[in-house]
């Protein structure tokens, strides 16, 4: 309920002011601005998943070729 | 690439990489200053300020040393401190009546110094305002520069004040970018066996090159937006190396396009190669060449100082290198993988069409 | 690789060219077309505005004289007259004359635009050095893009799309350096000029290199 609420606040402080509640102490820039360097490494693992399944995709159908053969 | 045994390489690029995102991740920041609780000053009054620091024990040492500096002869020193806390500290200036040089509005920094964390600074922490009729009077201004300094070695990275904890990020984004050019190069060198002798087994080298070199080249556009997002404000601030490099992978995309357009035949594998050899070419003036002539947020261009310089001390070198030649192993690892599948494909095809 | 074949392919290129009088014509009239829409929207386009728009048109005529430049010789038709040529050679004088189309359709859409829409250019000279050199740059690089566009269905089309990113360096400092041929009191603008100098020096480097291997094909 608490977190419904400060969304709530969250967007109508932007909608009325155009302003983002104390964008200074928000969870990204928390810790020295750790999670930025997290987020970071996150975006390259999800590249390597990504890369895996593709190559998992395409591994298939040359299975399948071969079966069909 | 055949002196290097077919595992040995893999082993050592998932070594590298371990080092690097475990020393990346797990060394600590130097101590410095995040913040101060004011950031104007009048002339002539007592202030008493409340300094903010990151990764700082300041209960381990009794020696604090505060100064106010303006320029390089004149300091003031804090004459009493009172530590809060580890990460707080409250000092007291006696700011004199009179600015020492002929200037209503002087910007000042912060300097904080002890044998436990050493030195700390914050530049620009605020500005010191004079009475309307002021005149200039150096006396009580320190005029010696500030001496014995406590140079602790650390094993530590530096502290930017904006970059705080995402300084790690050189090791996470720079080189993805690095990567990217050596992988280009490489593929560039095969475009060139290509085009000597017409064996169409680079092409299918040259295609997972050009492949994994985009797919670096777009992570490091992402990344590069994430950082951007908290240091600069926004995910793209139209800064001209972040346009550049926008730019150089629209060419690998025309890459693909022109791959695409073309039946499979000799005749496509001499122009798709033909056509590596000039993007890689082209891109090299737009990622270094034209950044360096306009100003640019980047370290490197424009007024900015040179990549190398402050932003990356000796102890950060010690990851960055075996950060780039761990990524670009990676990369030609992850290629080779593209590259094996398209041969067992073709190879495929071949059999089927007999 | 002698001056006479240089010529002699010139030559034959400018008789190719003026035989099928309407393409060239079309090209004027299309500069004379856009001329005048510009006025009909603008009247009188502030000076930057002014500049963006010349060289728009000048990339546009660029591409169409490009996109046609190796048409008629990846086909059958001249394929024995080529068959005797240096590729280099040929490869310099389709530059050449892509170049002097190039030239005369810039200087005579400048002519148009300050008859039509008033002449802001105040250093005629640096400005004349920037078309020279902007249009050289464009037919070099289309010359060299259009080779490797050829061997696809849409050529066209890819050309547009494999240029734009390398054009646009081009475009940077020539749209820099003619803004400096504008404005009464420019600064240093020798540093566009080196990078517009060394894009087209590395484009033809690349077509010596690459041109012959692409010929063969």
């Amino acid at each position: 309920m608490n977190l419904l609420f400060a969304i709530y606040q969250i967007l109508l402080n932007y909608i009325l002011f155009n302003t983002t509640v104390n964008p200074v102490n928000d969870f990204m820039r928390s810790i020295g601005k750790i999670w930025v360097v997290v987020a970071s490494l996150l975006i390259i693992f999800i590249a390597i998943v990504l890369f895996l399944f593709l190559v998992e995709r395409k591994l298939s159908k040359i299975e399948k070729e071969l079966e069909d053969e | 690439m055949k002196l290097i045994k077919q595992k040995t390489y893999k082993i050592l690029a998932v070594i590298i990489l371990l080092y690097v995102i475990g020393f990346g991740m797990l060394v600590p920041l130097r101590p410095g200053i995040m913040k101060i609780d004011i950031f104007r000053a009048e002339m002539g009054n007592t202030v008493t300020i409340l300094i903010e620091a990151y990764n700082s024990t300041f209960t381990k040492s009794e020696d604090h040393r505060i100064w106010m500096r303006l320029n390089n002869e004149h300091f003031l020193k804090a004459n009493s401190f009172e530590v809060v806390n580890n990460r707080q500290l409250k000092a007291t200036f006696d700011i004199p009546e009179n600015p020492p040089f002929d200037q209503r509005i002087i910007p000042a920094s912060i300097i904080l110094d002890n044998s436990f964390d050493g030195t700390m600074v914050l530049p620009d922490a605020l500005s010191l305002v004079g009475d309307e009729n002021y005149t200039v009077q150096a006396e009580p201004w320190l005029l010696q520069p500030i001496s014995d300094l406590n140079m602790r070695w650390a094993y530590a990275f530096p502290w930017r004040n904006i970059l705080e904890e995402t300084i790690r990020n050189t090791y996470f984004h720079v080189p993805l970018w690095f990567g990217m050019v050596l992988i280009f190069l490489l593929s560039a060198v095969y475009s060139v066996k290509l085009i000597r002798t017409d064996n169409s087994i680079y092409e299918s080298r040259i295609f997972s090159l050009n492949l994994i070199g985009t797919v670096y080249g777009l992570l490091g556009i992402f990344t590069g937006a994430v950082w951007a997002r908290y240091t600069w404000g926004a995910y793209w601030s139209g800064d001209i190396k972040q346009d550049m490099a926008a730019i150089c992978l629209l060419i690998f995309f025309a890459y693909f396009l022109l791959r695409s357009s073309m039946p499979e035949s000799k005749k496509r594998d001499r122009i798709t190669a033909a056509y590596t050899i000039f993007a890689f070419v082209a891109i090299i003036p737009l990622l270094y060449i034209i950044p360096r002539m306009q100003p640019s947020l980047h370290p490197g261009s424009g007024g900015n100082p040179g990549f190398g310089g402050e932003d990356l001390d000796n102890t950060m070198r010690t990851i960055f290198y075996p950060a780039v030649i761990g990524w670009t192993i990676f990369a030609y690892w992850l290629s080779d993988i593209i590259f094996r599948i398209k041969e067992i494909d073709k190879k495929l095809k071949d059999r089927v069409y007999e | 690789m002698t001056f006479a074949g240089f010529r002699n392919i010139v030559n034959h290129e400018f008789k190719l060219e003026f035989r099928q009088k309407f393409s060239f014509a079309a090209q004027l009239l299309y500069v004379a077309a856009v001329v005048f829409i510009i006025y009909l929207s603008f009247f009188e386009p502030e000076t930057l505005v002014w500049n963006s728009l010349f060289w728009i048109i000048m990339v546009f005529s660029g591409l169409q004289g490009g996109a046609t430049a190796f048409n008629r010789e990846f086909g059958n038709s001249s394929l024995f007259y080529y068959q005797y040529c240096d590729p280099l050679l040929i490869y310099f004088a389709k530059i050449f004359s892509v170049w002097i189309k190039l030239l005369i359709l810039g200087f005579v859409s400048w002519f148009i635009m300050s008859v039509i829409l008033g002449d802001p250019v105040l250093n005629k000279s640096l400005f004349m050095v920037t078309l020279i050199l902007g249009s050289l740059g464009f037919a070099s690089l289309f010359s060299f893009l259009s080779a490797i566009a050829i061997g696809s269905g849409n050529s066209g089309l890819l050309l547009a799309v494999l240029s734009f990113p390398v054009l646009l360096p081009i475009l940077l400092s020539v749209i820099n350096l003619s803004v400096s041929a504008m404005i009464p009191n420019p600064g240093d603008s020798s540093g566009y000029l080196m990078t517009l100098i060394s894009v087209i020096l590395i484009v033809f480097a690349l077509g010596i290199l690459l041109f012959p291997f692409l010929w063969r094909s």
